[in-house]
C-alpha cells in the first residue's frame, strides 16, 4: 500500500475578497486554493467561481477535488450540494486568509475568534464533522 | 433616525462590544429606545465598516445577538447576497445618495436564506463631514411565502408550470416519493430531471437523508467505478487513501445517477448487482458492501431505443424503469414561457441586487416563439445574458442574445413602414430560418418558388463575382449567405438585374463556381 506521509499534499480551498475570508459563500466570486506539503502552505491559486448558480458553484467546487472548503455565510441550500457531492465544508469562518489558514493548521477554526458572530460552535463541541475535519486534518497537516 | 444622535453613537465606537444604540446620555438612551421600537432592522457603521449600533429588529431578523454583533465588520453580521459585489452602504458612502428598497437576501447562522429589502443612508457629523452610514432592512420572508402561496397552484418544489402534462406530473410527485420505488426521469437536456429528483427526494421518507448526485456522462470509465463504489488504499497508483464511494455516502437516503445511458456495458452490469440486491465491492477491495440508498436516474436519450440497438442491457433497463416521468421540452409547453421568465427574473433580482420588473411585450413575443433546444436552462440563460445587458427596469429585445434572431430594427424599436417591407421581412426571416434555401422556404411558405423569387429578388439582392467566371456575376442575399446555385436560375438574375436598372440578363448559362465575395452593394456591379 502506498504510504500518505510526507508525500501527501492536502488542497484548501477559501472564498476570498480583499484579503479576507467572503462573507458569503453563496455569492462569494473568487475562490483561493492552498496547498500544503510537509507541514507549511507552498502554493496558492484562484479559481474564479463568477456569479454561477448555486448547483454550478458546487459542481465547480466539488470538482477542484479539495480536503476542505473553509468559508462563512453558507446557505442551507448550498451546503447540501457541497456535501452530497462529498464536500468537506468548515463554515461561518471570517478573519484574513493568511490567519485563517494558519489558524487550520494549527486545528483552531473552533475557537470564537475566528468564527462569525452568531455562531456558537466552541472547541470541541458543535457539529462534529465540520470541525473534526477542520481541527484534525489541520494536525496532521502540520506535524 | 436623528442625526445628531448618531453623530455622538458614531464618533466613539467600542469595538469591544460596549457600545449600544442607548450609549450613555439621555439623548442617546431615547434613540436606542426609539430604535429598539422600529419593526424593520437597523445597525449604523463608523468609518472602517464596524457595527456601532444594532437594533432589537435586526436581533430578530438576523439571529444575531446585539452583543456579538456590536464592534464587528458589517459584513460578518448582515452576511448579504451583495456585501461582495455591490454593497449599498458602500454605494451610499461612496456617491453620497441613497439606496431605496433594494431587494436581497441575508445568510442568517442557522442557514436560512432571508429575502429583505434594503435602504441606505448617510450619517455625518455637526460639520458635515461624513462619519458613518446607517442601513435598514425589512423582512420579506412574509411577502415571499404569500407570493408563493400565491404562485403556489403551478408549482411543485422548485419546479414551475402550468402544463397539464406537468401538472400530472406534479400530482404523483408526493405518491412517488413515498413508494421508495426506483424511478427514471427521461427528458431532454435542460428540461429540469434533476429538480424532479430532488422533489421526489424531498418528498420520501429519506428527506434528512443526503442526496448524492452523479453525472454519468461527465466521468470517463474507471473513474465512473471508483466515483461510484469508491476504492482502496493502493487500489491504483494515485489511490492514497480508502474513499468511500457515492452509494455508501448516500447511505439512508438517495443516489441521483444523472445521464444513466452513457455508462459501458461492464459498469452497466455491477449497476444491475447493486440495484438487485444492493451488494457491491469497492475498487481494490474484497469486502462485500450493501447500499440501501434509493436510485434516481435519469437520461436525456431514449433508453428503450437504447436496449433495441443493444447499447443499453434490458434486465438493467427494466430494474431501472421501475416508475418513469417523462419530462416534455419547453417548447411543447410554451405556455410556462411568461411563468418562467417572472421566476428567472425574480431569481436574478434577488441575486444580482438590480430591481428589474419584466420583459417588454415584443420580448414576451420573441421568447414564447423561440424554440429552445436547451429547454429551460437555455431560457434561464436568455435572462441573465439580459440582465447583464439591461440597465434599465424592463427587458428589451436589444438586451436579448444575438443569436435570437432578433432584427435590428426591432432591437432599435422599429416597426416596418408598410406591408411591403413586413412582408420582406416576413419573407426574410423565413429564408434566415431555412438556411437561404429557397426550395425549402417556399416549400414552408406553400407557394411556388419563383413566386418566392419574385417577391425577394428586387430588394434582397446584390451582385457577386463568382469564381472560374469573371466576365459572370451572379446573386446572394444582401446579408452576403449565398444561395445554392444548383443550375442557372435566369428569372431570378433578370429581377436582379431589372432592379439594379441594367435592364440585361448579368449571368450568362454556364456552371456556377463558388462566390468569391459580395461586391457591398449596388454600386459593387461597376467594380472589377
Amino acid at each position: 500500500m502506498t504510504t500518505l506521509s510526507r508525500a501527501h499534499v492536502m488542497r484548501v480551498g477559501i472564498p476570498w475578497w480583499g484579503g479576507r475570508v467572503s462573507p458569503v459563500l453563496d455569492t462569494a466570486e473568487r475562490l483561493l486554493v492552498a496547498e500544503r506539503e510537509d507541514g507549511e502552505w507552498v502554493l496558492g491559486r484562484e479559481v474564479l467561481l463568477g456569479r454561477s448558480s448555486l448547483p454550478e458553484r458546487a459542481a465547480r467546487i466539488a470538482g477542484l477535488g479539495l480536503d476542505a472548503i473553509i468559508c462563512g455565510a453558507i446557505s442551507r441550500p448550498l451546503a447540501g450540494l457541497l456535501e452530497s457531492s462529498g464536500a468537506r465544508v468548515i463554515p461561518w469562518i471570517s478573519g484574513t486568509v493568511e490567519d485563517v489558514l494558519n489558524g487550520f493548521a494549527r486545528g483552531e477554526l473552533g475557537r470564537k475568534r475566528y468564527l462569525m458572530p452568531g455562531c456558537c460552535r466552541e472547541q470541541g463541541r458543535g457539529r462534529g464533522r465540520h470541525r473534526r475535519r477542520g481541527g484534525g486534518s489541520g494536525r496532521r497537516a502540520a506535524e | 433616525m436623528c442625526p445628531s444622535d448618531d453623530d455622538r453613537r458614531t464618533k466613539d465606537p467600542t469595538p469591544d462590544g460596549e457600545a449600544t444604540p442607548g450609549g450613555g446620555g439621555p439623548l442617546e438612551h431615547h434613540a436606542g429606545a426609539i430604535l429598539d421600537s422600529i419593526a424593520d432592522g437597523v445597525f449604523t457603521v463608523d468609518g472602517d465598516w464596524k457595527i456601532v449600533s444594532f437594533n432589537r429588529a435586526a436581533e430578530r431578523i438576523t439571529g444575531i445577538p446585539r452583543d456579538e454583533a456590536l464592534g464587528r465588520h458589517c459584513w460578518e453580521v448582515f452576511r448579504a447576497s451583495i456585501c461582495e459585489s455591490a454593497c449599498a452602504l458602500r454605494e451610499t458612502m461612496t456617491s453620497g445618495e441613497p439606496v431605496i428598497d433594494r431587494s436581497i437576501y441575508i445568510v442568517r447562522a442557522d442557514g436560512r436564506r432571508i429575502p429583505v429589502s434594503v435602504s441606505t443612508a448617510l450619517l455625518r457629523d455637526s460639520n458635515g463631514e461624513i462619519i458613518g452610514g446607517a442601513e435598514t432592512f425589512r423582512d420579506l420572508s412574509v411577502v415571499e411565502e404569500l407570493r408563493r402561496e400565491l404562485a403556489g397552484r403551478y408549482s411543485f418544489a422548485d419546479m414551475i408550470s402550468k402544463n397539464h402534462v406537468v401538472q400530472g406530473i406534479f400530482d404523483v410527485l408526493p405518491d412517488i416519493g413515498a413508494s421508495m420505488t426506483t424511478v427514471l426521469i427521461q427528458g431532454e437536456s435542460g428540461t429540469g430531471k434533476e429538480l424532479v429528483a430532488r422533489a421526489i427526494h424531498g418528498e420520501s421518507p429519506r428527506k434528512d437523508g443526503p442526496l448524492v448526485v452523479v453525472n454519468c456522462g461527465a466521468l470517463p470509465d474507471t473513474l465512473l467505478e471508483s466515483e461510484l463504489f469508491g476504492h482502496k488504499a493502493g487500489a491504483f497508483t494515485d489511490a492514497k487513501k480508502d474513499r468511500p464511494g457515492r452509494f455508501t455516502l448516500a447511505q439512508g437516503g438517495s443516489v441521483f445517477l444523472d445521464e444513466i445511458g452513457d455508462i459501458s456495458p461492464a459498469l452497466q452490469a455491477r449497476l444491475l448487482r447493486v440495484l438487485q440486491d444492493g451488494s457491491y465491492e469497492p475498487l481494490g477491495g474484497t469486502a462485500t458492501l450493501h447500499s440501501d440508498a434509493r436510485v434516481i436516474a435519469a437520461s436525456n436519450k431514449n433508453l428503450s431505443e437504447m436496449v433495441e440497438r443493444g447499447d443499453f442491457r434490458k434486465d438493467l433497463f427494466y430494474r431501472v424503469n421501475v416508475v418513469t416521468i417523462d419530462l416534455p421540452p419547453l417548447r411543447d409547453r410554451r405556455e410556462d414561457v411568461p411563468l418562467l421568465i417572472d421566476h428567472f427574473v425574480e431569481h436574478f433580482n434577488s441575486l444580482r441586487g438590480k430591481e428589474i420588473g419584466g420583459v417588454s411585450p415584443d420580448v414576451l413575443e420573441i421568447l414564447v416563439r423561440h424554440d429552445y433546444p436547451g429547454n429551460i436552462r437555455e431560457l434561464e440563460n436568455i435572462i441573465e445574458h439580459a440582465f447583464v445587458m439591461c440597465r434599465s427596469r424592463t427587458i428589451r429585445a436589444r438586451h436579448l442574445p444575438p443569436y435570437l434572431g432578433v432584427t435590428r430594427e426591432k432591437r432599435e424599436g422599429k416597426e416596418p413602414a408598410s406591408l411591403d417591407e413586413a412582408e420582406q421581412r416576413f419573407l426574410r426571416a423565413i429564408l434566415e430560418r431555412n438556411g437561404w434555401n429557397r426550395a425549402a422556404t417556399a416549400r414552408e411558405l406553400g407557394i411556388h418558388k419563383t413566386t418566392l423569387w419574385r417577391k425577394t429578388a428586387i430588394t434582397t439582392f446584390i451582385p457577386v463575382r463568382i469564381r472560374n467566371h469573371s466576365t459572370h456575376t451572379a446573386i446572394v442575399p444582401s446579408s452576403g449567405h449565398p444561395f445554392n446555385f444548383p443550375r442557372c436560375n435566369e428569372l431570378c438574375v433578370r429581377s436582379a438585374a431589372d432592379a439594379l436598372g441594367t435592364g440585361a440578363a448579368l449571368c450568362g448559362h454556364g456552371p456556377h463556381g463558388a462566390v468569391e465575395g459580395s461586391m457591398g452593394g449596388r454600386e459593387g456591379r461597376d467594380r472589377p
